[in-house]
């Protein structure tokens, strides 16, 4: 890890990123957007006003082969920048600390840690449908003090990722939070 | 359309300018995958996949606007 330094004795215990069925929901619009030109000669044989456009959207017209290449190299060029961002979105549990790495945009990267002996509380919480069935939710960690909060987001077992927070809390806090 | 102006011609310049976004874009990601991935054995493949398949969509894109 090179945006973090590791203190000694200190190990990374879980990597974790957004759960891939997030990210599968995210590419939704692209993939919308790579079906829409594969139905447009359709539509324009159904649709009557569209008629007048049936000789351009044909696979077999050159100006379509165009479009098309220039459409889905933009939505496909687009799909790949989301991927990166999910890809380089990402929260590291040491021995010692929760790291969250947020790449909100590109050159725009936030890194950020807690220290473990900070924290006070440790919550899951698995909401909807969707989420119950595949498996993947949030876990909100409170610190004493200045009443920070830190929020993990669609992670997968969010409940194993509690765990060891709580495993990993140095037993001197341990007896404060009853852990 | 402006007098002299085609649908060809037009396409085709479009095609210039995306392929002149995306190569500013495909660059500024490769460089965040470089170096924010920490060596993750997944940053190659995704690098090499997408020049892979974009090389496929601009020569077809070309195709047609050569035939144009």
């Amino acid at each position: 890890m090179k945006e973090f330094e590791l203190e000694n004795g200190e190990l990374v215990v879980l990597q974790v990123r957004k759960h891939w069925f997030v990210f599968v929901l995210e590419l939704l619009p692209y993939a919308i957007a790579v079906i829409f030109p594969f139905v447009l000669p359709k539509l324009s044989e159904i649709i009557v006003p569209m008629g007048q456009y049936l000789e351009f959207a044909s696979f077999s017209s050159p100006l379509y082969s165009t479009a098309l290449g220039i459409w889905l190299l933009v939505v496909w060029t687009s799909a790949w920048g989301a991927f990166t961002r999910y890809f380089l979105n990402v929260w590291v549990l040491t021995t010692q600390r929760i790291i969250t790495i947020k790449q909100r945009n590109f050159f725009n990267r936030e890194v950020a840690g807690l220290l473990l002996t900070r924290v006070q509380d440790v919550s899951t919480n698995v909401s909807g449908l969707l989420p119950s069935l595949v498996g993947y939710g949030n876990i909100k960690v409170q610190t004493a003090g200045a009443e920070i909060h830190f929020t993990i987001r669609d992670i997968p077992h969010p409940a194993i990722m509690r765990d060891l927070i709580f495993k990993y809390i140095p037993e001197e806090d341990s007896e404060i939070t009853g852990v | 359309m402006p007098t002299g102006v085609s649908f060809g011609i037009l396409f085709k310049f479009t095609l210039y300018i995306v392929i002149i976004f995306w190569a500013i874009y495909t660059v500024i990601v490769i460089y965040h995958w470089l170096k924010y991935s920490h060596g993750s054995w997944v940053a190659y493949p995704a690098i090499v996949t997408h020049l892979g398949v974009s090389l496929v969509l601009i020569l077809f894109a070309f195709y047609g606007a050569f035939i144009i």
